[in-house]
């Protein structure tokens, strides 16, 4: 028992102070170690981060504007495609060079090789990819799927097993990396309806029934062309993308199409797409495309801050950290 | 508290006296001690000849340092509030900044007993601050340096070189 200060001091101090010195401190004591192990401060101990791919992969703490590069602890090198399959967490499943699987714990530096799924992962396929928790067994299971077979790899059991169900849906764009929200991962994409008739879906995978569904979008005024699905405060989110701005909606009541609310509607400056806009900062993370460039937009005063990244391909939101 | 004389015409303040662990009458000002959240609850109720409140908990060192940060905050405030109803530019919040830093830059005994003031008096800017403190020293510290920092038994089960 800490003597010196009582343990609710000392929480507040570790939620001030980064993961990774925050992990290292589990030695201090059984007491520390049992307060940084529990779920309740690791939720509160939460920093949201943009997780970016480049030829390496980075974090980014658009709070303090500071981009940092975690090196993976498992071999790669500069001729590695690196991607990233899924994150939920602060858990990360990545891939290298399409072919080999790592399971991986930036904060601690815990990782898990998988031995290669069934399925082929190259890029060419169509496909999705996420990583999500499942409360009930507490355990993360990333799920693949390619066309109409689906796969799931649990990492408490350690294996691959092959769902009985399908897709369902006629599935025509790739769609990597999904948003876990709600016990589901969710993607955007694209179903073909018939020969010339396409429409944006957002579906989901419910990692408990282990089933896909369509989720339902919010009514969006005319003229947009592109959409986002994202998190936001725990709230699945959709950004729609219209020429001079874009607007951000969250279901509030998952599951309901009602509840669908539109939470504000930002003006940005043209070229730029939104990447990720959190609610309680004033900026917000903007991505030029043909540039590759990742900016902190400021709508009030339209100023502008690069980061330092260059030709990202900005993934996924990557929540706090977790242990394996 | 020292005494000084004042021979402005403006009515006397009201004033409470704070008491230290130690025994020590601290007067001050209503809107100083009011900062701690604990004496502002319930403050309305208590009959004003009996505004004298017993810090079991808080020795006279740390409280004269106590009242010196409500002090400067209660006056800061007042400057900075002033200035901006006329409009005209002030870098009190800057200022004040830079205070807090000065202020807080102190050893580790002096930083626990005001740290443990400020939660004892909720006294919530004044916590934020120090934690802050805390937090930014035992950045970059090994367990052993924190265990002899903070007066921490070695009781852990972890191997320390499991996880590094």
């Amino acid at each position: 028992m800490s003597d010196f200060f009582p343990l609710e001091i000392v929480e507040n101090i570790l939620l001030r102070s980064p993961e990774k010195t925050v992990a290292r401190f589990r030695c201090v004591s059984k007491s520390w170690d049992t307060l940084i192990s529990d779920p309740i401060f690791i939720n509160k101990h939460v920093e949201y981060r943009l997780l970016i791919r480049s030829t390496r992969i980075y974090t980014l703490d658009y709070e303090v504007h500071k981009d940092a590069v975690i090196n993976p602890p498992f071999q790669t090198s500069e001729y590695h495609h690196i991607d990233i399959l899924g994150a939920c967490n602060g858990l990360l499943c990545i891939a290298l060079n399409f072919d080999i699987l790592y399971i991986w714990n930036p904060s601690t530096g815990e990782y898990r090789c998988l031995r290669k799924p069934l399925l082929p992962y190259t890029s060419s396929y169509i496909q999705g990819t996420g990583l999500g928790y499942i409360a009930t067994s507490d355990d993360y299971e990333l799920v693949h799927f390619v066309s109409n077979e689906v796969k799931v790899y649990s990492l408490r059991k350690e294996s691959w097993e092959r769902t009985i169900r399908g897709v369902g849906y006629n599935i025509t764009k790739e769609a990597t990396s999904g948003i876990f929200v709600q016990g589901a991962l969710h993607w955007k994409t694209i179903q073909s309806i018939e020969e010339n008739h396409h429409l944006k879906v957002v579906i989901a995978y419910d990692m408990v029934d282990k089933k896909f569904r369509e989720v339902s979008q919010p009514h969006y005024d005319a003229g947009y062309y592109h959409t986002l699905v994202s998190v936001l405060d725990g709230f699945l989110c959709m950004f729609c993308r219209y020429e001079h701005h874009t607007v951000a909606w969250v279901m509030k009541d998952y599951g309901m199409k009602e509840s669908w609310t539109k939470l504000y509607s930002v003006e940005e400056p043209r070229k730029f797409s939104p990447l990720h806009l959190p609610e309680k900062l004033g900026s917000y993370i903007i991505h030029e495309p043909h540039g590759d460039l990742l900016v902190l937009y400021n709508p009030t005063d339209r100023s502008l801050q690069t980061f330092a990244i260059k030709d990202c391909i900005p993934k996924c939101l990557f929540k706090k950290i977790k242990r394996v | 508290m020292k005494d000084s004389f004042n021979p402005s015409i403006e009515p006397p303040k009201k004033t409470v006296t704070l008491v230290s662990s130690d025994g020590y009458d601290f007067e001050v000002e209503e809107e100083v001690a009011l900062e701690s959240q604990v004496i502002k609850d319930g403050f309305e109720d208590k009959a004003v000849d009996d505004r004298e409140y017993l810090l079991f908990n808080v020795h006279s060192d740390t409280l004269e340092l106590i009242i010196k940060y409500c002090e400067k905050h209660v006056s800061s405030r007042k400057s900075i509030s002033a200035a901006a109803a006329s409009s005209s530019s002030s870098n009190g919040e800057e200022a004040l900044k830079e205070w807090d830093e000065h202020f807080i830059s102190v050893d580790t005994n002096t930083l626990y007993d005001i740290l443990m003031a400020a939660d004892y008096l909720n006294i919530k800017s004044l916590l934020d601050l120090a934690i802050q403190k805390v937090a930014d020293t035992i950045h970059g510290r090994s367990p052993e340096q924190i265990r002899k920092k903070f007066n921490i038994e070695n009781d852990s089960i972890i191997d320390p070189w499991a996880s590094e």
